[in-house]
């Protein structure tokens, strides 16, 4: 494919993800989207993945709820997907030099628990900058699952068209019951958001969606996309 | 010199024909530069001719993937275009995992020129991701039609608001709502002020204070259903026991100043009757002053539990507080006062003919004896259980200035707790004192 050449090409050196400059270039090159630049002199050590991403005009001090929840559950599906998911969270927090922000499990857990489903919810905001570090390495993750995730798609949409129980499949079957078990451990079922997944029918509904949205998120401009559209309805 | 740019995925491939207007393009370029388009093609699997167009097309093909995939990620409808028109190509999502494309017939379909159908296709998540790469991949490439580039912002506020119930998530908070129903029934849906003046020749300046006193209240709508709240306040036994109250206090309070922002600052205070079960959990909650009702975040939204069974109010005992957020960040909580056992186990007079009797009768004594000038700047609000014979048993602060201004109205002295004590039914009215000097007497369960 051409297109990509062009890239390779112009590619800059201060990249030291290669998987990801071709996020980057795409959002810089066409200078539609206003890049934040850095605070203050001190955090020009800032890792340069999350530059791509802008920073949304939100009214309050960290991100909505909607924001926190979508991906906090974003994960659980990776971690569904992914027997050593939350290891691979980590490690893929290292990989992209995003260890300042999230330096180890307990941190991480303190992230992810600002979602207010959670039963130990965190009453602490969560930061811009922490929230891009999150969408970074799930959409990092994804990637890596590309092939997994399109296959579950394909066959799930098979198994529907021909009327056939997705319990029959036993990889999908796998991943609605491991993301069921996940959300029915970490989510507080007293809450009202919670309390609408009560079935294991609306479950596998919710992690089939997610399931999609991970899709989405290894695409080319699949970071950008799934970030731009946490803020749906929360921006001025 | 024709160029041809093409962007294969398994399920879509998109092919843009063009020329380069360079003068400096060369045979010898790599890749020249593409800036005039003459021709696009889109070729979806499971589509028998390709969908071809103009600039027009690819513009509108372009604008409609980019939305709907922000749609699809968030469950946000898009606004749509601005200018009304209905866009060649469309994306909706129609239920499970399928998202309907439409095409209409402005597009040249296929070879043989203007198509008079428009075309729709159901595409699965896949076909719709291979899609949205096809255009991630176009707009990616600064070769071909560099002016053409993505516009991705979120979709406001305040058009979200509009659309709420039509937003995926609204369902969820639907849901909440109906099972918290009953719970919200049992924080009293207090009706309009009743305004009665008996014996009093009507002033027209009293009329005025009256209108600008009158408790802005957005649940008028349901006073008649007033007769539901008091089964529904009998059915559920209230928590007296004063340790469980204290410790439900504790753990309301840290509840509450933890999920409290106080960001941005409270312009004044608000006030609030809470509801806790036995276990803390909050089951609902209701404003008390005029500050609280106009507030449009609380921390106590976050803190809405339900229990699993779907709110079954009537299997949860309730204890009640007034929770009261100050204007410097400070929370307060206080049992609800004397909403107790004397007001909710007694038998209530449901009669409504004998209300409508005691009314005046009420209202004329506490007038007597109201003689003193207000130096409340607030709304009084107490309600008042009364015997068949109008002797004021017991009355309740129902806001926070009626209980800070208890003494300057006539209720304590006019009380003769004996008649509480006594099995007697009373009739309950709310009354309120205002910092005008009126004074304003309704059934506590509105107008039957």
């Amino acid at each position: 494919m051409g297109a990509s050449q062009d890239f390779l090409l112009a590619s800059r050196e201060k990249f030291h993800i290669a998987q990801f400059s071709l996020f980057y270039q795409a959002v810089s090159m066409h200078g539609s989207l206003s890049v934040m630049p850095p605070n203050s002199p001190t955090d020009t050590s800032k890792p340069l993945i999350l530059d791509s991403l802008p920073d949304p005009q939100i009214a309050e001090h960290g991100c909505p709820r909607r924001t926190r929840l979508q991906i906090d559950l974003i994960l659980l599906a990776i971690e569904a997907l992914n027997l050593r998911g939350s290891e691979e969270i980590l490690a893929a927090a290292k990989e992209l030099e995003l260890q300042e922000i999230i330096p180890n499990r307990v941190m991480l857990w303190r992230l992810r628990s600002t979602n207010p489903l959670r039963r130990y919810s965190q009453r602490r905001p969560l930061k811009l900058q922490e929230a891009k570090a999150l969408v970074a390495i799930a959409c990092h993750l994804a990637r890596r699952q590309t092939v997994t995730v399109r296959q579950l798609l394909l066959d799930y949409s098979r198994l529907r068209d021909k009327q056939i129980p997705l319990d029959s499949h036993l990889r999908l079957s796998d991943y609605l019951e491991r993301f069921r078990a996940h959300f029915r451990s970490r989510m507080n079922p007293r809450r009202a958001g919670v309390l609408v997944y009560s079935t294991n029918e609306k479950l596998n509904g919710l992690a089939l969606d997610l399931l999609g949205q991970l899709l989405l998120c290894t695409g080319t401009r699949g970071m950008l996309r799934f970030w731009i559209a946490l803020f749906d309805g929360e921006v001025l | 010199m024709t160029i041809r740019r093409q962007y294969n995925l398994p399920n879509c491939t998109l092919i843009l024909d063009g020329l380069s207007d360079s003068l400096m393009a060369s045979p010898s370029d790599a890749r020249p530069l593409m800036s005039m388009l003459v021709n696009v093609e889109c070729r979806l699997a499971g589509l028998d001719k390709p969908l071809t167009g103009g600039r027009e097309f690819l513009e509108s093909l372009v604008t409609a993937t980019s939305r709907y995939a922000q749609e699809f990620l968030s469950g946000v409808p898009h606004p749509g275009d601005e200018n009304g028109r209905t866009p060649l190509v469309r994306l909706q999502k129609i239920g499970g995992n399928l998202h309907r494309l439409t095409v209409q017939s402005g597009a040249r379909i296929g070879e043989s020129g203007a198509s008079l159908s428009p075309v729709q296709m159901d595409l699965t998540t896949v076909q719709l991701f291979d899609l949205v790469e096809a255009v991630d991949q176009f707009f990616a490439d600064t070769r071909t039609l560099p002016d053409m580039s993505l516009q991705l912002t979120p979709v406001s506020k305040r058009y979200a608001r509009t659309y709420e119930p039509l937003a995926k998530r609204a369902v969820p908070a639907a849901l909440g709502l109906s099972s918290l129903a009953a719970a919200a029934i049992a924080f009293s849906l207090m009706p309009v002020p009743q305004v009665q003046r008996a014996g009093e020749p009507a002033s027209q300046s009293k009329t005025e204070s009256i209108s600008t006193t009158a408790t802005p209240s957005p649940e008028s709508k349901n006073a008649s259903s007033g007769s539901d709240l008091d089964a529904v306040l009998a059915s559920v036994p209230e928590i007296t026991d004063p340790l469980q109250l204290e410790d439900l206090k504790s753990k309301l309070y840290s509840q509450i100043d933890a999920a409290w922002k106080r960001e941005p600052p409270l312009s004044e205070e608000v006030i609030y009757r809470v509801g806790v079960s036995g276990d803390g959990a909050v089951v609902g909650y209701k404003p008390v002053n005029e500050a609280a009702i106009n507030a449009k975040e609380t921390p106590l939204k976050d803190l809405i539990s339900i229990s699993p069974e779907g709110g079954a109010v009537k299997a949860i005992s309730l204890a009640q507080f007034q929770v009261v957020l100050t204007a410097g960040g400070v929370v307060q909580v206080t049992p609800w006062q004397g909403h107790s056992a004397s007001a909710s186990s007694q038998a209530e007079i449901n009669d409504a003919t004998l209300l409508e009797e005691l009314q005046p009768k009420l209202y004329e004594e506490i007038d007597r004896n109201w003689q003193t000038r207000p130096t409340f700047e607030r709304d009084l609000v107490f309600k008042v259980g009364i015997t068949k014979d109008g002797v004021i048993a017991d009355f309740t602060p129902v806001n926070q200035p009626a209980a800070d201004y208890v003494q300057e109205t006539p209720l304590p002295s006019l009380r003769q707790p004996g008649a509480a004590g006594t099995p007697e039914p009373l009739a309950q009215y709310k009354v309120v004192f205002t910092p005008g000097g009126v004074l304003q007497v309704s059934p506590w369960g509105g107008l039957r």
